[in-house]
């Protein structure tokens, strides 16, 4: 037997392939029962500081200025469902997504409202849970045939807490670094330096095995065994052709001006190429949102980008028709405060606000065209249909064709579930389509 | 049996000298208590006793695990050349010593504590700053583990001024018995989770007193102990009633006073093996978290080497609790100065082969960054206010758990959130492997490291010898030099050129480069 086949044999029987089968076998066991394929991937669009549901998805023309700060409200292409001026595309795909106006938790610090938003808990417990995508990454790990990692955010980690939580290293996302609105989206590692020709790395991959000293002295052990099959992995990788979805020199110059010519925007095109590979779980990390200060010329900046690059997505996946199989959740931590602070040094700015805010969910068994829960007159309260993390986890999780009132197979052996299993009661079930 | 021994350790390795670079055939120092100990336990289990480590292994070794850092080239070479017969215990005194040492023993405690801004601990800047400045000095004077961890355990007063009042800060759960499991793990090594149900909400009530307030400082807490009688009894680990309703009763103290007792053997023991752990991945029981009950029931993790546990407790507790201490007798030791290679499993298990495991992301990363002279820049957006490191950071003297880079998580660093030491992952992964065979960013420091060792070398044996002493710290083999010579006759002459960034990029991504050994 020679070392890749005696590797081969190691994955088969080693703990990399008691993971698949325990995650597989999982998803067999506990797997929702649907009436239509479970969503293959999610793509998460995570507004970073929290937008202002007021200029995004709940404006409130009759409160005042005090409230909208001049700003109105435009019809969509659902009747009687109107959003933001700032979101004038958007409108015009209303049909595509639905929104949850009612959103609210109890807790207006960024990082303990990631927390709770992404793992549906609160912290304190003396556990770190994993993130949402952690969770589908893992559990959609054995039906995932692509080379690149299952979770993936683009361009950085939300860098709150360890996404991972408890769970291996292996389904904390790969934060792709760069930049896809430079002339070449560097993702370092997985877009090779160039320069050399197949032939040459040929050559340098047997001279890197000839001057092997240590290797070939040291003899086998666990550690070293693992760090070939690693290298071996990798360099399916290199010599693979998956990591050609973070070229998007390869999209025609009118889908990329589709989607915007900005960060936001073709990180959402970037999104829509790892999709059609069949990446589970995508994270599009915006930023720029806490605007605490002069908000409203803020807005003039983040808005349209989040306005077109959001809608080109909807449509193009919707045109590629993977909007069936793609499940879109589009959310901050939590809104920002309806009543504008004039005062210095906010100058016109909105600070954080968790008892009310809006999240856009799309795609992958959800409905279009529907709102679910409403806000009092000037959006400081739920109105009626409180939505909580929870409720709204709880659903993202079904809808992929999991069921989160199962136990999480993990390395600790702890016993915890995905979610915590009375958590389902006001899941979102009435934005589901007629079909799940 | 003995003599067989002796001629496995001494003969064998004499014969076999000079066909590796890894081993000498010099024989151990039979005299040092720890190594009687060691051969006794090696004999008396018929185990094959080690081969002796070479010296540039040993350099590199010991640079690694007090410095965090590889040796020098000038270094490698200034020890290759010293004939005097202690120069390994000179060497470990003197890197014992300097302030690296100091840099990764306060990264290395830095985990352990838990020292992070951000979520789920949460000791905000300020606080990460004036705890790890204050270890950081404190481990570079060698303050005695009994009087810092006293003061850890007692500590009251403000985050911002006082030190080690933080300690009971760093708990992502701050309830008496998320703080009893805390200082379990940290003081003894131990899960709380393991006592009966009773037993845990006895030990608990020791941290029912504390107490934290806020103040107009913005993120300022002061940690405090409440003397409202409450609660009138705990009970101890070892499973002693203690009474404490006597007025003015500190709990903590009535623990730290148990606990750090001479002859308390939980202190010590933790020691011991956390330390070995550092040193050698895993410690004399193997788990260093999860250690076993001293009741003598308890067999789970026993320890692999007991009688080395017991030496090196008692000198543990002889020297002050001296950490230098420990680290010394422990480098000294034949375990430490043993060859890696061609071992058996019987063997790794059982200390008589240094384990080969991969080098900490921290570690690994700053060995990039100073072989080519690029380093990483770390910054953070969060926690406010914006954080950017100087240029030229060193990864291991990175104070906040929360700064961190790509890089770095990629490799393992611990997230900080529970003190344990399996939370530092040096499981390898295709991630790290994509990093160091097709990054651009590490391709354009092979580049820059090459231009400047053409600066420096005009010679081609002078350049193979620095690449060989920078990245391996030692000189190439007449078989290796043979093998470079080939390959840059095989490239075409307009790419001969390459071949120095091929054995940069071959040897950045070799197995001797990126693992202990």
């Amino acid at each position: 037997m020679d070392r890749r086949e005696f590797l081969k044999l190691m994955a088969l029987c080693g703990v990399y392939g008691a993971i698949d089968r325990l995650s597989g076998g999982l998803l067999a066991a506990n797997a929702v029962n649907l009436r239509r394929p479970a969503a293959k991937s999610v793509i998460e669009i995570w507004v970073w500081g929290g937008p202002s549901h007021l200029e995004t998805f709940d404006p409130k023309p009759g409160a005042g200025k005090a409230y909208h700060g001049g700003y109105g409200d435009i019809a969509t292409n659902v009747p009687g469902i109107r959003i933001s001026e700032f979101l004038p595309k958007l409108a015009q795909h209303a049909d595509k997504y639905s929104i949850i106006r009612s959103m609210n938790h109890g807790t207006n610090g960024h990082e303990t409202a990631t927390y709770l938003m992404q793992t549906g808990r609160m912290p304190g417990s003396g556990i770190t849970y994993p993130a949402i995508g952690a969770v589908i990454a893992m559990l959609k790990s054995s039906s995932y045939k692509g080379k690149l990692p299952p979770y993936i955010a683009l361009t950085s980690n939300k860098g709150r807490f360890s996404e991972n939580g408890f769970l291996s290293d292996r389904f904390k996302p790969l934060a792709t670094g760069s930049n896809p609105n430079l002339a070449q989206f560097l993702v370092d590692g997985f877009v090779p330096p160039g320069g050399l020709s197949a032939d040459h790395l040929k050559k340098r991959a047997s001279y890197a095995e000839l001057l092997d000293s240590f290797g070939a002295a040291a003899g086998s052990c666990r550690e070293l065994l693992d760090f070939e099959r690693a290298g071996d992995d990798a360099k399916m990788v290199i010599s693979g052709s998956d990591a050609k979805a973070f070229d998007l020199n390869l999209e025609t110059e009118a889908m990329r001006n589709r989607y915007g010519r900005n960060k936001f925007g073709q990180c959402c095109l970037a999104a829509r190429r790892l999709v059609e590979l069949g990446v589970p779980y995508i994270t599009i990390n915006a930023s720029g949102w806490d605007t605490h200060k002069k908000h409203f010329e803020a807005m003039h900046k983040i808005g349209p980008e989040l306005d077109q690059g959001f809608s080109a997505l909807l449509e193009d996946l919707s045109e590629k028709k993977l909007l069936d199989s793609t499940l879109i959740w589009c959310t901050g931590e939590f809104g920002r405060t309806p009543k504008v602070d004039y005062g210095e040094p906010w100058n016109g700015g909105r600070n954080h606000f968790c008892h009310c805010f809006s999240t856009v969910v799309a795609g992958g068994g959800f409905a279009g065209g529907r709102v679910l829960g409403s806000s009092d007159a000037c959006g400081e309260r739920p109105a009626g249909r409180p939505v909580s993390p929870v409720d709204l986890l709880w659903s993202i999780y079904e809808l992929a064709g999991i069921d989160p009132a199962a136990k999480l197979p993990n390395p600790r052996n702890l016993d915890v579930h995905i979610l915590p299993p009375d958590g389902g009661r006001n899941k979102i079930r009435e934005l589901y389509r007629e079909d799940v | 049996m003995r003599k067989i021994w002796i001629f496995c350790a001494v003969i064998l390795p004499i014969l076999a000298a000079g066909s590796n670079p890894y081993e000498d055939g010099r024989r151990f120092n039979y005299k040092l208590p720890v190594n009687k100990v060691l051969f006794d336990h090696w004999d008396r289990n018929g185990i094959t006793p080690p081969r002796h480590v070479s010296d540039s292994v040993f350099l590199r070794r010991v640079t690694l695990t007090l410095a965090g850092r590889l040796p020098t080239a000038s270094e490698v070479r200034v020890f290759l050349s010293d004939r005097s017969p202690d120069k390994r215990a000179v060497m470990i005194e003197k890197i014992l010593n300097s302030p690296d040492y100091a840099d990764m023993q306060a990264m290395r405690f830095a985990a352990m504590l838990r020292i992070k801004s951000e979520f789920p601990i949460n000791l905000w800047p300020n606080a990460v700053q004036l705890w790890h400045r204050v270890l950081h000095e404190e481990l570079g004077r060698d303050r005695s583990l009994r009087e810092m961890f006293y003061e850890m355990l007692t500590a009251s007063g403000s985050n911002f001024r006082v030190a080690h009042a933080n300690f009971f800060r760093a708990s992502a759960d701050r309830s008496p018995a998320g703080l009893a499991s805390m200082v379990m793990l940290t003081c003894m090594g131990m899960k709380m989770e393991r006592l009966p149900e009773a037993h845990q909400q006895g030990f608990a009530q020791f941290f029912s007193r504390i107490r934290y307030k806020s103040t107009y400082e913005w993120k300022e807490q002061i940690v405090y102990t409440d003397f409202t009688p409450a609660v009138v009894h705990g009970i101890l680990p070892n499973g002693l009633q203690v009474n404490f309703s006597a007025p003015g009763t500190e709990p903590r103290a009535v623990f730290a006073d148990w606990l750090l007792a001479e002859k308390n053997p939980y202190f010590a023991r933790a020691w011991v093996n956390r330390v070995w752990s550092w040193v050698f991945g895993s410690g004399i029981s193997p788990d260093a978290d999860d250690l076993p009950q001293l009741d003598g029931k308890d067999t789970r993790n026993a320890p692999v080497l007991p009688a080395v546990e017991k030496l090196l407790m008692a000198e543990f507790v002889k020297s002050g609790y001296s950490l230098r201490h420990l680290y010394r007798v422990i480098l000294n030791s034949a375990a430490f100065q043993a060859s890696s290679i061609g071992a058996g499993r019987v063997q790794r298990e059982n200390f008589a082969a240094y384990p080969i495991r991969r080098l900490e992301a921290e570690v690994m990363v700053d060995a990039l960054a100073a072989v080519t002279g690029q380093y990483d820049q770390y910054m953070s957006v969060i926690p406010e206010p914006f954080t950017f490191l100087p240029q030229k950071t060193k990864a291991v003297t990175i104070a906040d758990g929360s700064i961190s880079s790509g890089v770095l998580d990629n490799f393992g660093r611990p997230p900080r959130d529970s003190g344990k030491l399996a939370e530092r992952n040096t499981a390898s992964a295709d991630s790290q492997n994509l990093y160091l065979m097709n990054s651009t960013a590490l391709d354009k420091r092979i580049s820059s490291y090459c231009r400047r060792l053409f600066r420096q070398h005009r010679k081609q044996n002078d350049r193979l010898n620095r690449i060989y002493l920078d990245i391996l710290s030692r000189f190439p083999t007449a078989k290796e030099r043979q093998i470079f010579e080939n390959y840059q006759k095989s490239l075409a002459p307009k790419e001969r050129y390459r071949v120095w960034n091929d054995t940069v990029w071959v040897l950045f991504n070799s197995k001797e480069f990126l693992f202990h050994h």
